[in-house]
């Protein structure tokens, strides 16, 4: 051992001493508290909605009807309060932001930054999908319920502030994309479903609340991204095929979905394959890909880091390379800001895990410039374009590399500078967030770092004025 | 035999679940006791993933994938375990002498103590991801699904732990503090 050691063969051997045989005490232990323990129900109407009559399913459905839109009329009625600083019905003087008729027109003194619990979610949920609808409601797909796939789906309701599940998916997925259509419907696509990456997609109708399957990617990928053009077509490009056997190939490839066929097309591949990395509509119509990491198909390879960018064009569908970032980062975000930049923060280096730095992409230049700094490395977080043009971070891993954080702060284009803002309720990782049509940021599920650790709360960013 | 004893259990059949504890419950333990280092946390830690799987079985989609969800609770589990001060520090915890070990001449006594201070002072999710990838064999594409994380972030943390375990190694045979050890290596 005084030579160098290989370390694999040491662990290899370290781990082969200690028990292998579990006392049977342990198990008769755990035997007798299942005895105690009742199983998670499963929603198992379908199969006994089938085995009714018809006279039954008829019946069934007048009494359901009834009994939800009586309690709907119940809950809106006590719940239904306007969106903050909106006028209300009934005016409640001690609810911020409400104006009572009575009262003089005044200037309302400054509202700090808040966060504030809004209702769970039916389903604890992590690497799920959000995406706001036509309507103002926001849809959340799929995921992990900590330890199972997630092929349901529920709707928000801002004005009442709570969530009714909706339509469930036909494949239990996470780590897909979502992408809101010109024509209000959301499509799915790609993902991991046991045991490899999906190639499937479908589509969500808000009319009806249901799912249809629409064509297949020709590769099957997760951990991509997916761009709506303007053109309305959807760009979706890289990840992972994550096979059944091996680890998966980092993808290069791209290809085309549009909307008015339901169907897949291969357009041009990126000069370097990258998975985990960030797709940015710019306002000239092209797209900006940056970073992600790359890996072969070795199981020892422990990846590339890609500080590298590339442009595609949706009128020659093509990529050309662009300025790299000063930074390698996987996972990082990245948000289009009202001047035109891309502002990327944070992600994971191989040199840091957890970044704080950012940088801006220029579209004019092609060029990279370091911004501010956030005050804490982020990964697993959501960063969104705020109405006035600041930009919020939520959560991500904390600086223990297991918990999910709780602090937040702002990115001021007009400065550069980070500023600490509220921090959320409960430290979470891998959720998402929403900007909702009042201004308000909806942020969802994720995981906060411990068994049992995704999360079915929901809370609401108010940015306050003033402030 | 597995799948249909999953089956009868994701219906309540508590017979059929008793058997699969019993089929699954070693490797249950001998992967709970090498992440926590511990026999009555790694006691612990079965029963209660055996009591999480059970309450939850019925939301297991496919059976076929029943010993990889285990997996997941299991190392779920370790983790709210390992953060339990309840003896829990870094001192050497000794092997019990009537436990039958595969030791050999590889690993020194010195190298055993390095090696098992250096890997308590891993975080869980690095100690659990070298058992699952050094004792159980799992790639890091494998262990990513068993955890529920991107590919690369297993690969990543599987970097970062060799990295520690090579640095304590390292200590032991220049006879440094694990600490500068491990800051010479990230140098």
């Amino acid at each position: 051992m005084k030579n160098k050691p290989d370390i694999q063969h040491v662990l290899d051997r370290w781990f082969e001493e200690g028990p292998t045989v579990v006392p049977d005490r342990v198990l008769d232990t755990a035997l007798e508290m299942i005895d105690g323990t009742k199983q998670r129900r499963v929603w198992g109407v379908s199969w006994r909605y089938s085995t009714m009559s018809n006279f039954a399913k008829i019946a069934a459905a007048a009494v359901l009807i009834l009994a939800v839109g009586l309690v709907a009329f119940v809950v809106v009625d006590i719940t239904r309060g306007p969106p903050i600083g909106a006028p209300s019905d009934s005016p409640n003087p001690s609810q911020p932001g409400v104006v009572s008729p009575s009262a003089q027109p005044t200037e309302s003194p400054p509202r700090a930054a808040a966060w504030s619990a809004t209702g769970s979610l039916a389903t604890t949920r992590e690497y799920h999908t959000s995406t706001l609808l036509e309507d103002g409601k926001v849809l959340v797909v799929g995921g992990n319920a900590y330890i199972g796939l997630l092929a349901s789906a529920e709707l928000y309701d801002p004005l009442t502030g709570r969530w009714n599940v909706t339509g469930s998916l036909t494949t239990a997925r996470e780590h897909q994309t979502a992408t809101l259509l010109a024509d209000g419907k959301v499509l799915v696509a790609g993902g991991y479903s046991q045991p490899a990456a999906l190639s499937s997609a479908e589509l969500y109708d808000p009319s009806t609340g249901t799912w249809s399957v629409t064509g297949s990617m020709t590769t099957a990928r997760r951990w991509g991204t997916a761009t709506l053009l303007a053109d309305g077509k959807v760009l979706v490009a890289g990840g992972n095929d994550a096979s059944v056997s091996g680890q998966g190939t980092t993808l290069a490839s791209a290809e085309l979905y549009d909307p008015a066929t339901g169907t897949w097309s291969p357009t041009g591949s990126m000069a370097t394959a990258r998975e985990s990395q960030t797709a940015t509509l710019l306002n000239d119509g092209n797209v900006l890909v940056a970073g992600g990491v790359r890996f072969g198909a070795s199981d020892s390879d422990i990846g590339e880091f890609q500080a590298s960018a590339e442009l595609y064009d949706p009128a020659t569908g093509t990529w050309s390379v662009t300025g790299s970032m000063t930074t390698e980062r996987t996972s990082p975000t990245a948000t289009l800001l009202a001047g035109g930049d891309v502002l990327v923060a944070g992600g994971g280096a191989r040199s840091d895990p957890s970044l704080k730095s950012a940088e801006l992409y220029d579209p004019r230049s092609g060029t990279w410039k370091a911004t501010g700094s956030m005050s804490a490395g982020r990964q697993a977080y959501v960063a969104t374009l705020l109405p006035d043009g600041r930009v919020l971070a939520t959560g991500g891993t904390a600086a223990n590399g297991i918990d999910g954080s709780a602090s937040a702060e702002l990115y001021d284009p007009s400065t550069g500078i980070w500023t600490a803002t509220a921090s959320l309720i409960a430290g979470r990782q891998s959720h998402t967030a929403t900007l909702l049509a009042d201004g308000t940021v909806l942020v969802v599920g994720g995981q906060r770092g411990s068994p049992n650790d995704a999360l079915a709360s929901a809370e609401l960013y108010d940015p306050g004025t003033g402030t | 035999m597995d799948r249909d004893l999953v089956e009868q259990a994701r219906h309540g059949d508590k017979e059929a679940f008793g058997l699969l504890a019993r089929l699954h419950g070693d490797w249950l333990f001998a992967v709970a006791h090498r992440i926590l280092r511990d026999y009555e946390r790694a006691e612990d830690a079965v029963q209660q993933a055996l009591v999480i799987a059970w309450r939850e079985l019925p939301t297991l989609r496919d059976p076929a994938r029943f010993e990889a969800w285990l997996r997941r609770v299991l190392v779920r589990v370790c983790y709210e375990e390992s953060k339990r001060a309840r003896r829990w520090n870094a001192s050497v915890v000794t092997l019990l002498p009537d436990e039958p070990s595969r030791r050999d001449d590889i690993i020194s006594v010195g190298d055993r103590d390095q090696l098992e201070r250096g890997f308590r002072r891993l975080p869980p999710e690095q100690r659990a991801i070298l058992v699952m990838h050094h004792y159980i064999g799992l790639s890091p594409t494998d262990i990513a699904e068993t955890l529920g994380i991107p590919a690369g972030t297993a690969r990543s943390r599987l970097h970062y732990a060799h990295r520690a375990m090579r640095a304590a190694l390292e200590a032991d045979a220049r006879g440094l503090p694990i600490e500068e050890a491990e800051r010479e290596e990230q140098a």
